[in-house]
């Protein structure tokens, strides 16, 4: 298996500890730079040092565990400005968490602080997807309107063998973050539908970024809602 | 799985390292073993059931040889098992890429409602089927001996390969496999391949994936592209094609180096090539071997023994008169593009892409059996004016030959013949200028950045020594090329010091970066 390797040590007069400390110094060299971000962030005060607007809410995202919520919203900062969980728990009658999330956040932690969630609270009643309608991709703004006008939908992944609506349907970018929620959701419970949403509503709502002071309560435009399990009111119906 | 993803990189890659130095303290048989059983978890990781399939095409074709083996004297029955699995292997190659495009386009050509989605295309399955198809045709012809049941599953099925390419030959690689001198990592080749990988990698996901959002929303917008977009998908999509392909080359011979394995070049500095044939020399270097051995050259033989069966020469000047050229030439070199056009794809896009490149060559090989001798120097003319007009001529060449080459790429990138006829109207402003046009949702400024990018990007291509030119010291890969002794700045050589460290360490983090949203090679779809 070396047909290679004496042809390359004939032609060179590197010698093999020169070469393994190359090997050794590259290797070390990215792993430190790699690994000091995550060992900066974990330093009591960074969120106040970063300067950051967004750094306090992010880390409430994974530090919300046990609350225990029979809805839970998981989007990007469409989300994060359009739903106000204390409306939605008074209006719903049921309690609401909102897990924040930003367009430059979410390809980092990926599903990770909605997983966190789950691991650490009772499984809610309700998860729902809230993306804008550019689905994460900066690129993919041609026509609002046009945007979900996809017919019939893209169906991404199978949910669960046993699902009886079996699909859950989204499109763009959304397609590489979404496929970790069905294994995630039939660890929550063995009995959930999926259900798509075509997020037309939502193509308006996206236009204005923090649509929230005129925003509907909620539900319009939601990108797919994972129903966990009992019964709950009718969504449309909650519209304002 | 893919070489840019954290789970290969991460993951699999330590462990298949891992495994081959335990495996190496053991035997050669060891070390194929585990390669083997590492390459069909490789494979594994995307699909696991096409595994299956994968392995059944080695254990099919692998009868094949042994019963070709067994009857090597007897032709007749050699050329029956090959001819046998060769039509195996093309049925179910056929099946799952063109059966159902091709049902699906007469259906539509033909007026009917009906459309059939396509089965999932195996990764890889062009790339193992005519690998195995040349093991069988070799082994009937003599000129290759029966391995054993692992060499050949790993000749088959070695990771660093399996998915794009390149396209290994037996003659290469089963001396390598045989060879029990050294066994285990040596520093030489892990610092190399890794060197090498992190080249690829970097070029893959710090370039090619840069221009990948922009060329995908123009050849996206509905409807024709003014002369400005239309040239911004086009060279977008050049360096796109180029940094991918090339990227993906580096990588998987980083990664066989890595095992002290060489594989044979794949990519060499194409679009520097000052003319067709010498991009196709350039440009995924074992396809254009394979279809010359495989595919051109039975097809040249045969009308050579026809023409000499009619009493007609097959000379040099038999070539160069018109009905010479026509049969001797023109027509093998057509079907043969013909044919790599359809490798590529199903779809007409493709024909036209292969056809075009067919009449490309068969020009170019024109040009040179025909053109007249060039005039002797003039003794008026110095030594730097000789040397400035040769520099044009080069000049002209290469832009030249890349024009043509990009007038292709508008068929291959595109989903149509339709819409690639669109878009070479829009590069020449038939469907008008669009000085002031961009994306939706784009700023002014955007598509000024984008061509300031590519011009940066093309000096990388046309300025910069390639991958295995820097590392030519380490002679990286298995043949040097005539182009490796071109490099001459020594500053660029790779050398195992702190500073090729540093800089090796800032372009993989940049990709490690750049990874969190990983994307396919282009040629992973063929």
């Amino acid at each position: 298996m070396a047909a290679a390797s004496s042809t390359s040590v004939l032609d060179s007069a590197d010698s093999p500890e020169q070469l393994r400390r190359y090997v050794f110094w590259l290797l070390a060299f990215t792993a430190t730079i790699w690994l000091l971000p995550f060992i900066f962030v974990r330093l009591p005060g960074f969120l106040r040092w970063s300067g950051s607007n967004y750094g306090s809410m992010l880390e409430y995202s994974f530090a919300s565990s046990n609350a225990n919520a029979d809805v839970v919203i998981f989007g990007d900062s469409s989300a994060l400005f359009g739903i106000d969980p204390l409306q939605m728990s008074a209006k719903l009658g049921l309690k609401t968490i909102n897990l924040p999330n930003t367009m430059s956040s979410l390809p980092v932690t990926d599903d990770m602080a909605l997983r966190q969630y789950l691991a650490h609270s009772a499984p809610p009643r309700l998860i729902v997807f809230y993306f804008a309608p550019w689905n994460l991709n900066f690129s993919n703004i041609d026509d609002p309107d046009k945007l979900f006008d996809v017919s019939p939908p893209p169906c991404a992944f199978s949910i669960c063998p046993t699902s009886s609506k079996g699909r859950v349907c989204a499109d763009g970018p959304a397609l590489t973050f979404l496929p970790r929620i069905p294994e995630l959701a039939c660890r929550v419970n063995g009995h959930r539908d999926i259900e798509a949403r075509d997020g037309h509503g939502l193509a308006g709502q996206g236009r204005h970024h923090g649509a929230g002071d005129d925003a509907d309560l909620l539900v319009a435009g939601i990108h797919g809602i994972a129903h966990v399990g009992g019964a709950l009111p009718s969504t449309s119906s909650r519209r304002s | 799985m893919l070489f840019n993803s954290y789970d290969f990189i991460f993951l699999f890659l330590p462990i298949a390292l891992i495994g081959y130095q335990i495996a190496a303290a053991f035997n050669r048989k060891a070390v194929i073993a585990w390669l083997g059983l590492a390459s069909l978890g490789f494979y594994a990781w995307w699909r696991p059931p096409f595994v299956l399939l994968l392995l059944l095409s080695i254990v099919i074709n692998y009868c094949a040889a042994v019963l070709i083996a067994r009857n090597v004297d007897k032709a007749a029955r050699a050329r029956f098992w090959m001819v046998g699995a060769i039509v195996v292997n093309l049925a179910v190659l056929g099946y799952f890429k063109y059966f159902f495009p091709v049902l699906n386009f007469w259906s539509a050509a033909l007026g009917f409602q009906a459309h059939w989605s396509d089965v999932i295309l195996p990764l890889g399955i062009s790339f193992f089927t005519f690998t195995q198809i040349a093991y069988l045709v070799d082994l009937q012809q003599g000129t290759a001996q029966l391995e054993g049941p692992f060499s050949y599953l790993l000749f088959v099925s070695f990771f660093p390969h399996l998915i794009a390419g390149p396209i290994l030959h037996h003659r290469e690689m089963m001396p390598q496999f045989r060879d029990d001198d050294r066994r285990g990592l040596v520093w030489s080749d892990v610092a190399v391949g890794l060197s090498w990988f992190i080249m690829g990698l970097g070029k893959k996901v710090i370039l090619a994936d840069h221009f990948a959002p922009t060329v995908n929303a123009l050849y996206s917008v509905s409807g024709p592209l003014p002369a400005v977009m239309a040239w911004r998908a086009v060279l977008g999509y050049a360096l796109q094609l180029y940094f991918d392909f090339s990227g993906y080359s580096d990588m998987a011979l980083g990664l066989a180096r890595m095992f002290s394995i060489d594989f044979p070049l794949n990519f060499s500095s194409p679009y520097k090539a000052t003319n067709v044939i010498d991009f196709w020399q350039r440009w995924h270097i074992t396809l254009t071997r394979y279809i010359t051995s495989y595919v051109f050259s039975p097809v040249q033989l045969w009308i050579g023994r026809r023409r000499l069966a009619k009493s007609k020469k097959i000379s040099r000047k038999a070539m160069s008169t018109p009905e010479g050229f026509a049969s001797m030439v023109a027509f093998p070199m057509l079907f043969t593009m013909g044919i790599a056009g359809i490798w590529h794809g199903a779809g007409l896009q493709y024909v036209a892409f292969g056809v075009l490149h067919g009449v490309y060559l068969t020009v170019n090989h024109a040009w040179r059996l025909l053109r007249p001798k060039p005039a002797p120097k003039s003794s008026a003319q110095g030594p730097a004016a000789g040397r400035l007009r040769r520099n044009a001529t080069t000049v002209g060449c290469v832009l030249l030959t890349f024009l043509c080459v990009l007038i292709a790429q508008v068929f291959f990138r595109s989903d149509s013949c339709h819409q690639a006829v669109s878009v070479l109207a829009g590069l020449v402003g038939f469907h008008g200028l669009g000085l002031r046009t961009g994306l939706p949702g784009e700023s002014s400024g955007e598509a000024a950045h984008q061509f300031a990018r590519m011009a940066v990007a093309f000096a990388i291509v046309w300025f910069l020594p390639n991958t295995q030119q820097i590392l030519a010291r380490f002679k990286p890969a298995l043949e040097r090329t005539p182009w490796d002794t071109e490099h001459g700045n020594r500053f660029l050589l790779w050398s195992p010091n702190i500073r090729w460290a540093l800089v090796l360490s800032a372009v993989f983090l940049g990709a490690l970066v750049g990874l969190k949203d990983p994307s396919t090679f282009l040629y992973f779809q063929f």
